[in-house]
C-alpha cells in the first residue's frame, strides 16, 4: 500500500501546485475524459444540477479564523465566499423554488462559538464581484504561472500572516492545532499521529490517495483499503486530522476564492469509506470543474488544477488533486488548504508564491465533515494553517501536504461523485450515520445555513416531505400550552361560531372554552342579550349548565325533575361527565385539579350534594333589584362557584338559549305563544313599555295600565292623571308619566300609586325621557358621570323643557293638590325641579338626551341642542321647513338625526351645528326615527320605512309592503319589526326583505315593541283596544306546540276565553 | 441623546436599547422607575434573544403611540380583532415565535402587543370548522368517536343554518 500512495502523493502535489492555476475548468473535464471516470463524470454532471443550489460567500477577510470541534464539525473562519454554482441557473425554479432564492438576510452572516471561540460567517453580498475578483486572480495566474504566483503567494502569505494570528491562538487553543502545527514542522510527526488517528482516518487517507493516484492510475489506485496502508506508510499528513474527535481548526487566507457549498455537502457524503476510488477522482472532478469555474471562482482555480493535472499528465505537478478539491467543496476545501500549503511551501522553495489560489479554496470554512470528513478537515486545516504558516520554512512539511492533498482529493472526488450524481452509492449509504454525526456536531448557527443549502437543492416533492414534516413540528397548541390566564385573553376575541367549533378541537380546548363563563358572559352582553330577572337563578337551579338542549324546539329542563324522575336518563348523563372530567385532567391550569376534585365530590355525592352545591350558588347570586346589577353582581360570583364545577357551562347554555331564541323569530317554523287580552276599552294606547315581568300601557282614557308579561293579568289601574297620557317611561319600580293635564306624575308600580307630582307646564307633556347618569368623556378627555344623578326631562307644548330630578323610590311622597294655587304658579317650590329650557318658540315634539347634551325637535322647524346642566343652547339647527316630529342624539358620532313634515331626514353635527346630510326619499311626514345596533330607521306617513347607515347617510333599504302610515316601530341588529293600519310586520334589516306578518286583521296599530324573546303590540281589532303579546320564546320554555302559533285570548285574570265571551263580558 | 439601557436576554445576549422604547414594557419601567439609573444589564431571564429582540422591535414601532385608552370595555363588546397593517407582518412568523412572543409580552407586561398577539391568535381560529383548527395547530382529535358526536351536538346550534 504505501508504496503506491507515495508516488501518488508526489503527483498530488504536483497537480495541487498546477491546479492553482488553473482557470481551465474545461480542459480539466477532457484531460478527464480519457480515463475510465469519463462516464461517471457525464452522471455526475447531470447530478450536478442538485447540488449547485447554494452560494456561499465567505466574506474575503483575511482575518476570520475558524476552529471546528468535535469528529464531525469543522468550522472554516477565513473569508469564503461561496457562490452559486451554474448548476442553480440549470434548475428549473417550479422544481427547485429555492435554488434562485438569495439567501435570507438572517442567515447570511451569523456567529457561533466553536470551543469558546467566536466564529463568523458572512456571506459576501456582492458575489458577482467577488467572482471577478477571483477569475482576475486565476486569470492572471493563469497567464503568468509562475510570476504572478510568486506575487500572489507574496499578498497571500501576507495576508496570512495578518489572519495568522487569530488563526494561530485558536490553533494553539486546540490540540489539533498543536498537531498540525507538528504536522508542517516535522513530517513525521505528522504521520505518527496519521497512524493513530489511522483507523478513523484511515477511510479519509484512502480516498485521498484515490484522488492522487488519479493522475497516474487515477482511480484504481484509490481503493480505500491499500491507501489506508499507504496513509500510515506514508507521511500521511491525513493523520493529523484524524482523530475521530479531533478539533479542526481552519485558517483563512484573506484572498481565497469561493467555494460552492454542495461541494461541501457532497464531501460529507463522499466520506463514506466505501467510495470506490476510481469514480470519484477523476469524473468528479472535471464536471465540477467545468460547472464551477465559471460562477465561482474558487472553483475556477480548480480547473486551473485540472489543467494542470494534464500538465502533470505531462511531469507537471499533479493537478488532480486541485482538480478533486474544486470540485468537492468540503473536501475540496480540506484539499485546497492542504494545496495551499503544499503550494506555498513548494513556491517558496520554488518562489512560486502564486499559492494565492488554493488559498481560497482553503477556505472552505465548512468543514462539518463526518469522521473522515472531519478528518479531512482537521488535516487539511491543519496542513493549510501550518502551511502558510510553518510550511514556508520548511520544505519537507510541503512535501507532505502535498501528500495530503494527494489523498485528500481522491476522497473529495468521491464525495462529489456522489453528491453530483445523485447515485446513491453503497460508500455514501454507509456515510449517513456520520453525515448526521457532522451535523450534529454543528452549531445551530451553521446547521440553519447548512439546512437551508440543503433545502436550495431539493425538488418540491422534497420540500414537501419537509414541510409537512417541519411545519407541524413548528406548530403550536396555543390553547393548550398556554397559561391559562392568557389562553383566555385568546379566547375572548371569538365569536359564537368559532367558540364553538373551538370547543370541539380537543377535550383541553373544550374545557377550556365551555368552562370559560367570564368570555360567554361577555359574549352574551356584547350581543344584546339581557338576562331575565331570575332567570340566572333558574338556571343555576335548574342546572342549566349541565343540559345541551339541541335543536330549536328543545329547551332547558329542570335538572331536579328530571333526575328525580328519569333515573337512567340522569344516570346516562352523568357518566358522560365522569368520562368528560377524566379528561379535564390534561388540562394545564393549575385549578384543573381543584375544579376536577369537585366535579369528582359533585359527582360522587350525587343528587343531594349537587342540590347543595346548586343552591349554594343560588345564594351568591342572589339579586340586586336592578337586573343589570343582578347579572353583573351575580357574574362575578358565579364565575367562582362555576370555576369548582368545571363540567358547568352556565353562561354557555345561557348564552345558547338566548342565541336560539333571537334566531328563532326569522323562521317560519317556531312558532310564538300568542296570547291577547283587553285594555284600554276604545282608547289610543299613546304609549307602552315592558319587560320580562310586566307591561305598562298608557292611554288618552287618563289610564296607565300594569300587565303580567307572561299571562296577560291585569295587575294595576294607575289612575290620576286629569286628562291622556301622552308620554310615560319607567326605570324599575319607579314609572313617570305626561298628560294633557299639564302634570308629570311619578309612580310606584309595584304599589300602583302616585308618589310625586309635578307642575310646571303650562300645557300637555308631550315627550319626556328619564335620563340615567353614564360616563361621559369631558373636552379634557376624563371621564365623568353626567348627569349627576337621575333626571326627567319633559318636553310640552308650552314650547319649554324642563328638567327635574328622578324622586328616589324611598324618598317622601309630593303630592300637591291640583288645585294649589301655589304649587301650580310657583313650581320653584317643587324640590325635583332644577330649571325650564326656553327658546322654541312653538310645541316641542320630541326629545332626545345623553349625558349632559339634550337635543329637542319643535313645531317651530328647529331642533335645539341644550347644556342640560347650565340649560344653555348649544345650536339651534335650522333647515327643516316644516314641523320636527322626531329626533334622536348620536351621542358616538356628537351628532343628531331629525325627521320632519318637510319629508326630510336631516343629520347634524353638534360640533358645528350644522347639517351633514339630508335624507331624502320619504314622500310624506317623517314621524319616527329610530337609532341603534348602528342603523338608522326612519318610519314615514308614506306607509315606508327606510333604513340608512348613520354614519354615511346612505339609504340600504326601503321597507315598502305597508299600507297606510307607518304607526310606530322598533328595530334591533337582525330585524326591523313595524306596525300601520291593519299589520303588524316583521323584516330582515340586513335585506330589506319582508319576513312575515306577526299580526293581522287589525283595524289599527297604536304601539309595538319588542325585546329578546316577546313582541308586544297595542291594536285595535274592530275598533277594540288589544294588547298582543308574541311570545318566542315559549318553545324554549317548553311550551307544548299545541299552545303556540295561535292566537289565545285571556281575560282580566289571564284565563283562556273566547272572543265572544270577551264582548259578552264588555256588553255587561 | 436619548437614555439607553442593556437588556440580557435568557441566553445571554446582550442587547441595547433606548430606554423610552424599553419601558413599552411595564415590567421594565417599573423597575427602572425603583431602581433608577443603571448600567448593568437588566437580566431578561424569561425571554431568549431571537424573541427579545422581535419584542424590541415591536417597541421601536410603537414607542411613540399614545397611552392605550385601554377601554377593555368598548374593546370586548366590538370583539374586533382588526390588527393594524404593521401589527399583522409583525406577527407573520412561525407559531413557535409567535407563542415565546405572547408569553414575553406578558412577561414584560406588554399589554398592546400581548393583544396584538392573543388577536392573531384568535384569528388564525375564526371562521375554521373543528378539525382545520385542528390542522392549523397540529393538534391531535382526543375525542372518541362517541365523544366527538356528542360534543358536535352539543355545539351544533352555532352554526349557521
Amino acid at each position: 500500500m504505501d508504496p503506491p500512495s507515495i508516488p501518488n502523493a508526489q503527483s498530488t502535489r504536483r497537480t495541487q501546485q498546477t491546479g492553482m492555476p488553473t482557470s481551465l475548468v474545461s480542459r480539466t473535464p477532457t484531460s478527464e475524459r480519457p480515463f475510465s471516470a469519463m462516464t461517471t463524470r457525464e452522471t455526475k454532471r447531470k447530478a450536478a444540477p442538485h447540488t449547485t443550489v447554494g452560494h456561499f460567500s465567505y466574506a474575503p477577510t483575511t482575518q476570520t479564523t475558524v476552529v471546528t470541534t468535535t469528529t464531525t464539525t469543522t468550522t472554516t473562519f477565513p473569508q469564503l465566499v461561496m457562490q452559486p454554482p451554474k448548476h442553480l441557473n440549470e434548475l428549473d425554479p417550479k422544481e427547485y423554488p429555492l435554488a434562485a432564492v438569495p439567501t435570507p438576510q438572517n442567515l447570511r452572516r451569523f456567529c457561533f462559538d466553536v470551543d469558546g471561540k467566536t466564529t463568523q460567517y458572512v456571506e459576501e453580498d456582492d458575489a458577482d464581484e467577488s467572482i471577478i475578483r477571483l477569475e482576475e486572480l486565476v486569470s492572471n495566474l493563469n497567464r503568468n504561472n509562475g510570476v504572478i504566483r510568486t506575487e500572489v503567494r507574496g499578498k497571500e502569505f501576507v495576508l496570512d500572516q495578518s489572519s495568522s494570528s487569530p488563526l494561530a491562538s485558536a490553533l494553539a487553543s486546540n490540540p489539533l492545532s498543536v498537531l498540525n502545527r507538528k504536522r508542517p514542522a516535522s513530517p513525521i510527526s505528522i504521520s505518527e499521529a496519521a497512524e493513530r488517528v489511522a483507523t478513523s482516518l484511515s477511510r479519509v487517507q484512502k480516498r485521498r490517495h484515490t484522488a492522487r493516484s488519479r493522475p497516474g492510475a487515477l482511480d484504481k489506485p484509490n481503493t480505500p483499503s491499500p491507501k489506508k496502508g499507504t496513509r500510515s506508510g506514508r507521511n500521511t499528513t491525513p493523520q493529523i486530522a484524524t482523530n475521530d474527535s479531533q478539533v479542526t481548526t481552519m485558517t483563512t487566507h484573506a484572498p481565497r476564492p469561493i467555494r460552492p457549498v454542495h461541494q461541501q455537502l457532497s464531501q460529507i457524503q463522499s466520506t463514506t469509506p466505501l467510495m470506490s476510488p476510481q469514480q470519484f477522482t477523476p469524473t468528479q472532478i472535471p464536471a465540477h470543474q467545468q460547472e464551477t469555474p465559471l460562477t465561482l471562482s474558487p472553483q475556477l482555480v480548480p480547473t486551473a488544477m485540472d489543467d494542470d493535472e494534464d500538465v502533470i499528465m505531462t511531469g507537471s505537478p499533479s493537478p488532480q488533486d486541485d482538480m478533486d478539491s474544486d470540485h468537492t467543496a468540503q473536501e475540496d476545501l480540506s484539499l485546497d488548504n492542504e494545496v495551499d500549503s503544499d503550494d506555498i511551501s513548494r513556491p517558496r522553495q520554488a518562489g512560486d508564491i502564486p499559492l494565492s489560489l488554493p488559498s481560497p479554496r482553503a477556505s472552505p470554512v465548512t468543514n462539518a465533515a463526518q469522521y473522515n470528513g472531519a478528518h479531512y478537515f482537521t488535516t487539511m486545516d491543519g496542513e493549510d494553517i501550518t502551511s502558510p504558516l510553518d510550511l514556508q520554512p520548511n520544505e519537507e512539511d510541503t512535501l507532505e501536504d502535498t501528500e495530503m492533498a494527494m489523498i485528500r482529493t481522491p476522497s473529495r472526488d468521491v464525495a462529489s461523485m456522489d453528491i453530483v450524481t445523485g447515485h446513491m452509492q453503497p460508500g455514501s449509504l454507509m456515510e449517513i450515520p456520520t453525515m448526521l454525526d457532522t451535523f450534529d456536531a454543528m452549531p445551530a448557527s451553521v446547521k440553519s445555513y447548512v439546512m437551508y443549502q440543503l433545502l436550495r437543492r431539493c425538488s418540491k416533492t422534497t420540500l414537501q416531505t419537509v414541510a409537512s414534516v417541519v411545519n407541524p413540528a413548528l406548530m403550536c397548541d396555543f390553547l393548550g400550552l398556554l397559561p391559562s390566564e392568557l389562553s383566555l385573553e385568546i379566547i375572548k376575541y371569538l365569536d359564537v361560531k368559532s367558540l364553538c367549533a373551538a370547543a370541539q378541537v380537543s377535550k383541553t380546548w373544550r374545557l377550556l372554552i365551555d368552562s370559560d363563563e367570564w368570555t360567554w358572559k361577555k359574549l352574551f352582553d356584547a350581543d344584546g342579550f339581557v338576562l331575565q330577572d331570575g332567570e340566572l337563578d333558574r338556571a343555576v337551579r335548574e342546572g342549566w349548565g349541565y343540559q345541551d338542549p339541541r335543536k330549536d324546539d328543545d329547551y332547558e329542563i329542570d335538572i331536579n325533575h328530571s333526575l328525580a324522575l328519569t333515573k337512567t336518563k340522569s344516570s346516562t348523563g352523568s357518566t358522560k361527565k365522569a368520562k368528560l372530567g377524566s379528561n379535564r385532567q390534561l388540562r394545564p391550569s393549575s385549578s384543573k385539579q381543584k375544579e376536577q376534585k369537585n366535579r369528582e365530590t359533585v359527582e360522587k355525592l350525587g343528587k343531594a350534594a349537587f342540590n347543595e352545591v346548586l343552591s349554594e350558588i343560588i345564594s351568591n347570586s342572589a339579586g340586586p333589584s336592578s337586573a343589570a346589577d343582578a347579572a353583573e353582581r351575580h357574574h362575578s360570583r358565579a364565575n367562582l362557584g362555576l370555576e369548582s364545577l368545571s363540567n358547568l357551562h352556565l353562561f354557555k347554555s345561557i348564552y345558547r338559549r338566548h342565541y336560539v331564541i333571537r334566531r328563532s323569530w326569522l323562521q317560519p317554523d317556531v312558532k310564538p305563544k300568542h296570547i291577547s287580552f283587553r285594555g284600554h276599552e276604545h282608547h289610543v294606547v299613546t304609549c307602552l313599555q315592558f319587560d320580562m315581568d310586566k307591561i305598562l300601557t298608557g292611554s288618552d282614557d287618563t289610564n296607565i295600565n300594569v300587565y303580567d308579561t307572561n299571562n296577560g293579568v291585569l295587575r294595576a289601574t294607575l289612575n290620576g292623571h286629569e286628562g291622556g297620557v301622552w308620554a310615560l317611561q319607567y326605570d324599575g319600580n319607579t314609572l313617570v308619566s305626561g298628560s294633557t293635564d299639564r302634570t308629570v306624575r311619578v309612580w310606584d308600580i309595584a304599589k300602583g300609586l302616585c308618589t310625586q307630582i309635578f307642575h310646571g307646564h303650562t300645557s300637555t307633556v308631550r315627550c319626556l325621557q328619564i335620563l340615567l347618569p353614564t360616563k361621559v368623556r369631558g373636552p379634557d378627555g376624563r371621564e365623568t358621570l353626567m348627569p349627576k344623578y337621575p333626571l326627567i326631562i319633559t318636553g310640552s307644548r308650552d314650547s319649554t323643557l324642563r328638567v327635574w330630578k328622578l324622586p328616589k323610590p324611598t324618598d317622601n311622597h309630593y303630592l300637591p293638590e291640583g288645585h294649589d294655587a301655589e304649587a301650580f304658579l310657583n313650581p320653584a317650590n317643587n324640590p325635583y325641579f332644577l330649571r325650564t329650557l326656553t327658546g322654541h318658540q312653538h310645541s316641542v315634539r320630541a326629545i332626545s338626551a345623553h349625558g349632559d347634551t339634550l337635543v329637542s325637535g319643535s313645531y317651530d322647524h328647529t331642533v335645539k341642542v341644550w347644556k342640560i346642566s347650565t340649560g344653555e343652547i348649544l345650536h339651534t339647527l335650522r333647515g327643516h321647513t316644516q314641523k320636527v316630529y322626531s329626533v334622536v342624539l348620536d351621542h358616538q358620532r356628537n351628532r343628531c338625526i331629525s325627521g320632519s313634515m318637510d319629508n326630510m331626514v336631516k343629520v347634524w353635527s353638534l360640533d358645528t351645528g350644522t347639517v351633514l346630510y339630508t335624507l331624502e326619499g320619504h314622500s310624506q311626514l317623517v314621524g319616527l326615527l329610530d337609532l341603534s345596533h348602528d342603523r338608522l330607521v326612519s318610519a314615514a306617513a308614506d306607509s315606508t320605512l327606510r333604513i340608512w347607515d348613520p354614519e354615511t347617510g346612505q339609504c340600504k333599504h326601503t321597507l315598502t309592503a305597508h299600507t297606510g302610515a307607518i304607526t310606530c316601530f322598533q328595530h334591533d341588529e337582525t330585524k326591523v319589526i313595524s306596525g300601520s293600519d291593519r299589520t303588524v310586520k316583521m323584516w330582515n334589516i340586513k335585506t330589506g326583505e319582508f319576513v312575515r306578518d306577526l299580526l293581522t286583521d287589525l283595524t289599527g296599530v297604536w304601539q309595538v315593541k319588542f325585546n329578546e324573546r316577546r313582541c308586544v303590540a297595542a291594536v285595535q281589532r274592530d275598533q277594540v283596544t288589544y294588547i298582543e303579546v308574541l311570545d318566542f320564546g315559549a318553545a324554549r320554555d317548553g311550551v307544548p306546540e299545541s299552545d303556540r302559533g295561535r292566537r289565545i285570548v285571556v281575560d282580566l285574570e289571564g284565563n283562556e276565553v273566547s272572543e265572544n265571551d270577551l264582548m259578552d263580558e264588555d256588553g255587561e | 441623546m436619548a437614555v439607553q439601557i442593556k437588556l440580557m436576554s435568557s441566553d445571554q445576549a446582550m442587547l441595547v436599547v433606548d430606554k423610552e422604547v424599553a419601558e413599552r414594557s411595564v415590567l421594565i419601567k417599573n423597575m427602572l422607575d425603583d431602581i433608577g439609573e443603571v448600567d448593568e444589564a437588566i437580566p431578561i431571564p424569561n425571554v431568549n434573544e431571537a424573541v427579545l429582540k422581535k419584542v424590541i422591535e415591536w417597541c421601536e414601532h410603537h414607542k411613540g403611540d399614545s397611552p392605550s385608552t385601554n377601554d377593555e370595555e368598548s374593546d370586548s363588546r366590538k370583539r374586533s380583532t382588526d390588527i393594524e397593517e404593521w401589527d399583522q407582518k409583525f406577527m407573520q412568523v412561525d407559531q413557535e415565535m409567535l407563542f415565546e412572543i405572547i408569553l414575553a409580552a406578558n412577561y414584560l407586561d406588554i399589554k398592546p402587543l400581548l393583544d396584538v398577539g392573543c388577536k392573531t391568535v384568535a384569528n388564525m381560529i375564526k371562521g375554521k370548522s373543528p378539525e382545520e383548527i385542528r390542522k392549523t395547530f397540529n393538534i391531535q382529535n382526543d375525542f372518541t368517536a362517541e365523544e366527538e358526536e356528542q360534543i358536535r351536538r352539543e355545539n351544533e346550534w352555532a352554526e349557521d343554518r
